[in-house]
């Protein structure tokens, strides 16, 4: 698929809102939104895209588990520390080291998760299509579609309020600024 | 919109009213604990229909003191979701006079069932001056009045700060003990200072209600529960009877909120996202009551030791007595259930789902309860089929059916008297002039 990539810029919140809550029905997927200000409304309306994060954490988790109750059991069958006349190999103590293990591994690939999937850090910020004006004053969408669909796109963003509407990363970009 | 906007939106509906469809369910959830009661005294075997009352006391003691206690938690931390939640947990204040009459009527006539009471004389030394009736009774009651008094100090300056924040017009469409208790004296007075000294308070008394709960129940689990086997101990004990009341009060709260949405109008107040937040609250309830029970379990099997073996084994292996049934479920119930479906989001944020868990939870935290008291209690002998304990057990679910509905219509009672909001509290404000108002 060939595609392109536009930017909406925004004076309203509420059109701002309205276009990330369309963007859905609209076949465009949003790269990035930028703000002035920490938006939860804005997050709350990305929410319905679930995050992958959540299977990283669940692998990492598993992974503590099992991580856990090898290390312990193994370790037991190692040494043979046989305690108050109980089997070497019991489930009963183990499964505190696999519950500790659970959290620190699920915690730990929540975290690397969280830097993959939000590209943290930030190291060519700003990206390509951060203006200063979403530092001032105004909201920013930047969205991808389909090259065909590029046009019905920029009426789409400009009838619902953007009061700028730019082509971004092609070569024709600064022509298509409006 | 406005402080004085929100205050009026948040009084605009008038007192709370449940109305007839939730107090007529009430009323019949008290003729099934009249039925319940009935049957253990009637029809059960010997002591069911105490092992019913005391079930139904320790648990509504658990839920009136620990509802005014998840308030002072969100006091303490500054909890913002838990703004909302907030009024309706101080509500449960109501279970309190339950527990109290529950609590005499036991001590006053159910005493003799106490297995220790008859057979005090094998009892030696510090435990033979523990376990005396006169002591005992004191201690009980005295532990209930101490807990319900500093947890009534806290509600009477959390309604009060909020009578304060009202303008005096406002308040008079309410009426009702909450409102009479905390809302007099305030005409001619500077109500923005009654206000911030009530805050004041609220501020001193939160960790003190904290900590005179965990003393206070520690005691009683000991008391009321552990003590009905002289002989078997464990020091962690009253700690796991006190965080499973937070948690069975935590679900209640969320079935309550979650029933209440529309009578109360609290869905200008609760969105999903607050249900979601009260669910993952529910879930890490869930599982510290489990890291409890584990410590317990942990420490029991580590030890090895008879008298402390023959407690747990009683309940969960010897397949001479129908116990081991309860124990099992009840694990599942507070444990396996909740924690496997409080991971899905969808539950956390959707009414319907939220409760049956929450219902599932309370089950669980009431078996646990029910296991620990009924084996001392009824002294069913082996070899007994699970058939024998049908009666009794359903003799105590009903009952306890019955403590629910007198203690939410109690409840509701205690609501009407203030506003369902913390109209008085400054995050509450904060909480809602950031994330918007809700229509």
């Amino acid at each position: 698929m060939t595609s392109a990539e536009l930017l909406g810029v925004f004076e309203s919140h509420d059109a701002f809102l309205k276009v990330i809550e369309q963007a859905g029905s609209r076949k465009v997927t949003i790269r990035e939104i930028f703000s002035p200000v920490p938006d939860h409304h804005a997050v709350e309306r990305l929410a319905g895209r679930k995050s992958p994060i959540r299977y990283v954490t669940a692998a990492g988790g598993i992974a503590g588990l099992v991580a856990g109750i090898a290390l312990a059991l193994l370790t037991a069958r190692v040494w043979n520390l046989v305690v108050g006349g109980k089997p070497v190999m019991s489930i009963v103590p183990v499964v505190v080291v696999g519950f500790e293990l659970t959290i620190l591994f699920g915690a730990l690939a929540t975290l690397a998760g969280l830097f993959f999937f939000g590209r943290l850090p930030f190291v060519r910020f700003p990206v390509g299509a951060y203006r200063e004006e979403f530092s001032l004053d105004r909201f920013g969408i930047w969205l991808e579609c389909e090259v065909s669909q590029r046009e019905p796109i920029e009426r789409w963003l400009r009838e619902s309020g953007a009061v700028r509407v730019e082509r971004i990363g092609r070569p024709d970009a600064a022509e298509g600024i409006s | 919109m406005t402080r004085d906007e929100r205050i009026r939106k948040v009084l605009a509906s008038g007192p709370a009213d449940p109305g007839k469809g939730f107090v007529l369910t009430m009323v019949l959830m008290i003729a099934l604990g009249a039925a319940g009661l009935g049957l253990g005294f009637f029809a059960g075997a010997a002591n069911a229909g105490w092992t019913s009352i005391l079930t139904g006391l320790v648990l509504a003691a658990g839920i009136g003191a620990s509802g005014v206690l998840i308030s002072a938690i969100f006091t303490l931390t500054n909890a913002r979701f838990g703004r909302a939640y907030v009024r309706l947990a101080e509500s449960f204040a109501g279970f309190m006079p339950v527990a109290l009459v529950l609590a005499i009527v036991f001590v006053a006539l159910g005493g003799t069932s106490l297995p220790w009471a008859h057979d005090a004389g094998h009892l030696t030394g510090g435990k033979a001056v523990w376990l005396r009736r006169g002591f005992w009774d004191l201690r009980v009651i005295g532990a209930l009045l101490l807990s319900f008094s500093v947890s009534i100090a806290y509600l009477y300056y959390s309604i009060r700060r909020d009578w304060a924040a009202i303008p005096g017009k406002l308040r008079e469409t309410y009426s009702g003990i909450a409102r009479a208790f905390a809302g007099r004296n305030l005409d001619g007075k500077d109500q923005e200072t009654e206000r911030m000294r009530c805050a004041g308070r609220l501020d001193v008394l939160a960790p003190i209600v904290a900590m005179v709960y965990a003393i206070t129940f520690t005691m009683l689990g000991f008391d009321l529960i552990m003590a009905l086997d002289p002989l078997w101990y464990s020091t962690l004990f009253g700690a796991w009877y006190f965080i499973g009341n937070l948690f069975a009060t935590m679900a209640l709260l969320a079935i309550v909120s979650i029933v209440l949405h529309r009578p109360l109008g609290l869905g200008a107040w609760i969105t999903p996202s607050h249900r979601s937040d009260l669910a993952t609250l529910l879930f890490a309830f869930c599982l510290v009551n489990a890291d409890f029970f584990w410590s317990q379990y942990l420490t029991i099997w580590y030890g090895n030791l008879p008298e402390e073996t023959g407690y747990v084994m009683k309940r969960t292996l010897d397949g001479d007595l129908p116990w081991r049934v309860v124990s099992w479920l009840s694990l599942v119930a507070f444990l396996a259930f909740p924690f496997i479906l409080l991971l899905f989001r969808r539950v956390k944020r959707s009414g319907f789902l939220l409760s049956i868990v929450s219902i599932v939870c309370i089950s669980g935290i009431f078996m646990a309860r029910y296991i620990e008291i009924a084996p001392e209690l009824l002294g069913i002998a082996a070899p007994a089929r699970l058939d024998a304990l049908y009666v009794p057990f359903a003799s105590a679910l009903l009952t306890f059916i019955g403590v629910l509905g007198v203690g939410l219509l109690v409840s509701m009672r205690v609501l009407r008297g203030m506003p369902v909001m913390p109209v008085g509290d400054d995050i509450f404000h904060a909480v809602h002039a950031d994330e918007g108002d809700h229509s």
